[in-house]
């Protein structure tokens, strides 16, 4: 065979290798490139969704006094107005066009977790069916996106509504976690070898802020949701102030989700404008460094903030003050940006292109919603337009200019890469302008709506305040706004059948995600080569042909196995060789296993809940089965290369970076129960203590030794196996797991002990919580352990494969410390308070 | 262990130590207002402003030495990364320094508990 006909051999096996499966067998993929897509077109569905309840929602208050829809129905459909915007549309559509992007532009072949990527997609859509389905059984929450307590709780939200909303969101929020953990693991350790963390595309630095965000900005109300369910459902206490409960506390633990989640949007979409505006005035961007810098920036501040979305609850000027100045600060690192973004495109040369007029269209309208919200951020200000049209404007000057208009560009500009062809200027254009001007209509004159005292959240109003002629010019403005998206759909579509062949590089980019075909592969790149530069495909004008002929790193499949390369996290120095697995049924069954115990804890089916939970945590283990050395991933052969070795022959594959950018998320989630269970402590105006200590701590103090000493038998069985001494692994293991097992035992006999009510104070409540979320953990611990017992026997775990007891171990070490942090400050400090 | 200013850790580390202190401030703020008497504290010079500003200075201090040292050690002959790093980073902990002292600076003139 001649060289030629050698290159079309590998490729044909990577193609054959990486290929999803035909028919039905699509929903089994789990490449990032399909599930990029699916987010997107997914989320795109209910952009729609949620611009037709905008449509209603204008209809209704074009005109005072119309009874076109009913109060309820008003508040259904801005309930699910702002829910399906923000959790159904930007979040999953801005993780989906990161997931597409983020291997092609880091030079590599997929995601390091591809089968968690298809999960988070079906947990996604399952759970965006169930919160859509409310609408159609008529039975749509009604509190608002936000669901202030008491107004969602039992008494005064009665129906299904708010249940559908909190298990239904909760869900969804699965998968922003699992694309959260993706993303950052992926840009850490999965970059193309040289590719360190200076050269790196801007665009990773903003997506890397952004999951990193959504480990920490999630948890919180997931939290917040479990806990408010739990009060629904099962009549415990935590936001009913008779109880010893507090409303305020849902407000806190909901908007330190909420308003990290507006940075958490607007990240990624400054990420696009970054990426667009040099290669559309053909320089490198102005002040890499100083936008590095601000993203950081950003991600920190935004979570100091949250209390700007309560100055009128009552809490103390000072304290209003520290979150006054920090919203203001907020917008510094923003400028940084704005300035950057100018700087670049007065000292190039601007090709004025469709995507760079949506960049213009967002710089204006971002920097007046940026200007609207130094405003809010004045306490005196806030008080006086709080729950107006006024912050309804401000938020959509935001969100729209802020995140869609940014979102626009990027899928214009990045259209020749789903498609291989060109969108229609002139659509496009007509498009632009018609979105932009009917946006502008419909929200300038909303500030002044809000100004002239016109609330948020009501159905109709009087005739002769003077809201008449705003409301009307709005509600047109709206009209012709959804016209223009009409404009840009209706683009989009015809430009797959009629859009003229795109070139293989139509914008001149800089980025990797253009070396390759348009549509793009499977397999992405035929050989991952070494980059050197922030700019490689200006800086390296042969790249695209040497890698497609092979010449770099992996020209091959010849394992039949799907390969990439790992790298350093900050030089970009190859480490080993990501053996990743392929197409696989299990995401799809364990999200839809959970999909019915949603649906089942809807119904109250609690039973039937259990019963499928059961089944979705087989099809999790099995899925935690077939990895390593299983036969269906990467048996051992004698002929293995040793340099770079295989992940799974290593210590510090990216599975163990998974487990702690995961555990982050999980610490966070337990440290906004804590927080809960000191706000109430301190704050609740009717917490209550019970006469004696509900649990017996002698118990738990037993309890917590046995774990320490089973976590001490496994981290030293670890140690061993790091030091190449398998002998006797299995057995250590099976001690450590049955000492951790006598460990539950005893925690479970401390539960069924203790003389908690948790339907009737939240002290009781907060602990019963705590004492669930140590018995889970403890017992998902022994399991895990037991099962690596197991593969040790069977040969998957041992000397040459000593990876999963590592990933195991930072497991343990998370249980044992929320352990010991807990009985310190459940138990021990409660205790020492009522000596004092 | 010393971490080596040329350690990616350090581009979170300032801000990661602003977002204790903020927690610190806005928590211990709470606490005191809970277990202080009203009339003490309904002025701007209270124990309550005294102890955190104290606080608030003490981290300044910390966040400025740490900048200090990180922009001592990026010569102009290093590497491009970690002169790249040390740099950002030295830059964000004067930028946490500069977050702390706005944010602490309304205890100089607004009551604790009001």
């Amino acid at each position: 065979m001649n060289e030629t006909g050698m290159k079309q051999a590998q490729q044909a096996k990577l193609e054959r290798v990486w290929a999803n499966l035909p028919g039905w067998g699509r929903l089994a993929a789990v490449n990032h490139t399909t599930i990029g897509l699916r987010f997107m077109v997914t989320g795109m569905f209910f952009f729609l969704v949620g611009g037709l309840l905008a449509m209603v929602m204008r209809t209704q208050l074009a005109r005072p006094e119309q009874d076109i829809i009913t109060a309820d129905f008003y508040s259904q459909a801005f309930t699910m107005h702002g829910t399906v915007m923000m959790f159904l549309f930007a979040i999953p559509a801005l993780e989906g066009l990161a997931m597409y992007l983020i291997p092609k532009m880091i030079g590599a072949r997929d995601l390091v977790f591809p089968r968690l990527s298809a999960f988070g997609y079906y947990c996604y859509l399952f759970g965006s069916v169930i919160v859509l389905s409310s609408l159609f059984f008529g039975m749509a929450p009604n509190a608002g996106w936000f669901m202030y307590t008491p107004l969602s709780n039992a008494t005064f939200s009665p129906g299904m509504g708010a249940d559908f909303w909190l298990i239904g969101i909760t869900f969804v929020e699965i998968s922003a976690i699992s694309a959260g953990v993706e993303l950052v693991v992926s840009i850490l350790r999965s970059r193309a070898p040289g590719m360190t963390l200076r050269t790196m595309p801007i665009f990773c630095w903003y997506i890397l802020a952004m999951g990193l965000m959504i480990i920490f900005g999630f948890p919180p109300l997931i939290l917040a949701s479990i806990l408010l369910e739990l009060e629904r459902a099962a009549g415990m206490v935590f936001f009913e102030a008779g109880g010893g409960g507090d409303p305020l506390l849902w407000q806190h633990l909901f908007w330190l989700f909420g308003h990290p989640e507006v940075y958490i949007l607007f990240l990624p979409a400054a990420g696009i404008v970054s990426t667009l505006i040099p290669v559309f005035s053909h320089r490198p961007i102005l002040g890499y460094g100083w936008i590095v810098l601000s993203i950081i920036l950003t991600g920190f501040i935004s979570f100091g903030l949250w209390v700007h979305h309560m100055f009128t609850v009552g809490i103390p000027q000072l304290a209003q003050a520290f979150f006054s100045v920090a919203s203001m600060l907020v917008a510094v690192p923003t400028a940084i940006q704005v300035f950057a973004w100018l700087g670049t495109m007065l000292t190039g040369r601007v090709t004025y292109s469709l995507p760079m007029l949506w960049i213009f269209g967002f710089l204006f309208t971002f920097v007046a919603g940026g200007l609207t919200g130094v405003m809010v951020a004045l306490v005196p200000f806030d008080w006086q337009v709080h729950d107006t049209h006024f912050v309804v404007a401000h938020l959509h000057y935001v969100t729209v200019g802020g995140v869609l208009f940014p979102l626009i560009a990027g899928f214009y500009y990045w259209l020749p890469h789903f498609s291989g062809r060109m969108s229609s200027e002139r659509l496009g254009q007509w498009g632009f302008w018609l979105t932009f001007g009917g946006f502008n209509l419909t929200f300038f004159i909303m500030h002044l709506t809000g100004l002239l005292g016109m609330p948020r959240r009501v159905y109709t109003y009087e005739e002769g305040l003077g809201w008449g002629w705003m409301n009307l010019t709005s509600s047109i403005g709206g009209f012709v706004m959804a016209l223009g998206m009409a404009m840009i759909l209706l683009d989009f579509m015809l430009h797959f059948r009629f859009g003229k062949k795109a070139s293989a590089n139509p914008w001149h980019a800089d980025t990797l995600e253009w070396a390759m075909p348009i549509p793009p592969n499977n397999y992405n790149f035929a050989s991952q080569p070494v980059v050197k530069t922030r700019h490689p495909m200006w800086d390296q004008p042969d790249l695209r042909a040497s890698m497609e002929a092979g010449e770099h790193y992996l020209p091959h499949a010849e394992q039949g196995r799907r390969e990439m390369l790992g790298t350093d996290p900050v030089t970009g120095k190859i480490r080993e060789v990501i053996h990743l697995p392929s197409n696989s049924w299990l995401p799809l069954q364990s999200a839809f296993a959970l999909a019915v115990v949603c649906v089942c804890l809807l119904m109250k089916s609690y039973i039937a809940a259990m019963l499928a939970a059961l089944v979705a945590v087989c099809f999790l283990l099995r899925w935690g089965w077939v990895n390593g050395a299983h036969p269906n991933a990467a048996p051992v052969s004698e002929d293995e290369s040793a340099d770079p070795p295989l992940h799974s022959r290593s210590f510090d594959g990216p599975g163990l970076w998974g487990m702690g950018v995961a555990l982050l998320a999980n610490g966070t989630l337990y440290l906004s129960l804590l927080f809960g269970w000191f706000y109430l402590w301190t704050v609740a105006p009717l917490w209550a203590v019970p006469a004696a200590f509900p649990i017996n701590w002698q118990l738990l103090v037993a309890s917590g030794v046995a774990l320490s000493m089973a976590v001490f038998i496994f981290t030293r069985a670890v140690a061993r196996l790091k030091k190449g001494n398998a002998s006797g692994l299995g057995a250590r293991l099976l001690a450590g797991g049955g000492v951790g097992l006598a460990h539950v035992a005893l925690l479970l006999w401390g539960v069924w002990d203790a003389n908690l009510h948790p339907a009737e104070t939240a002290h009781d409540s907060v602990l019963t919580v705590m004492l669930i979320y140590l018995l889970v953990h403890s017992f998902l611990a022994v399991i895990f352990t037991g099962l690596q017992a197991w593969r040790v026997k069977l040969g998957y775990v041992g000397s040459r494969l000593p990876y999963e007891p590592v990933v195991l171990r930072l497991f343990w070490l998370y249980t044992l410390g929320v352990f010991w942090v807990s009985f310190a400050a459940f138990i021990l400090l409660p205790m020492g308070w009522r000596m004092v | 262990m010393r971490l080596a200013f040329t350690h990616p850790l350090h581009l979170v580390t300032g801000l990661a130590i602003w977002a204790l202190w903020f927690v610190g401030v806005y928590g211990g703020l709470s606490l005191g207002c809970m277990i202080s008497q009203m009339p003490q504290v309904l002025e701007a010079g209270s124990w309550i402003n005294m102890t955190l500003l104290a606080f608030t200075l003490l981290v300044v201090v910390l966040l400025f030495t740490l900048a200090i040292k990180c922009w001592r050690g990026a010569s102009p002959g290093m590497p491009k990364l970690p002169k790249f790093i040390r740099r950002v980073a030295g830059a964000l902990y004067v930028a946490a320094a500069i977050a702390v002292m706005a944010v602490g600076l309304p205890m100089l003139v607004l009551p604790p508990c009001l």
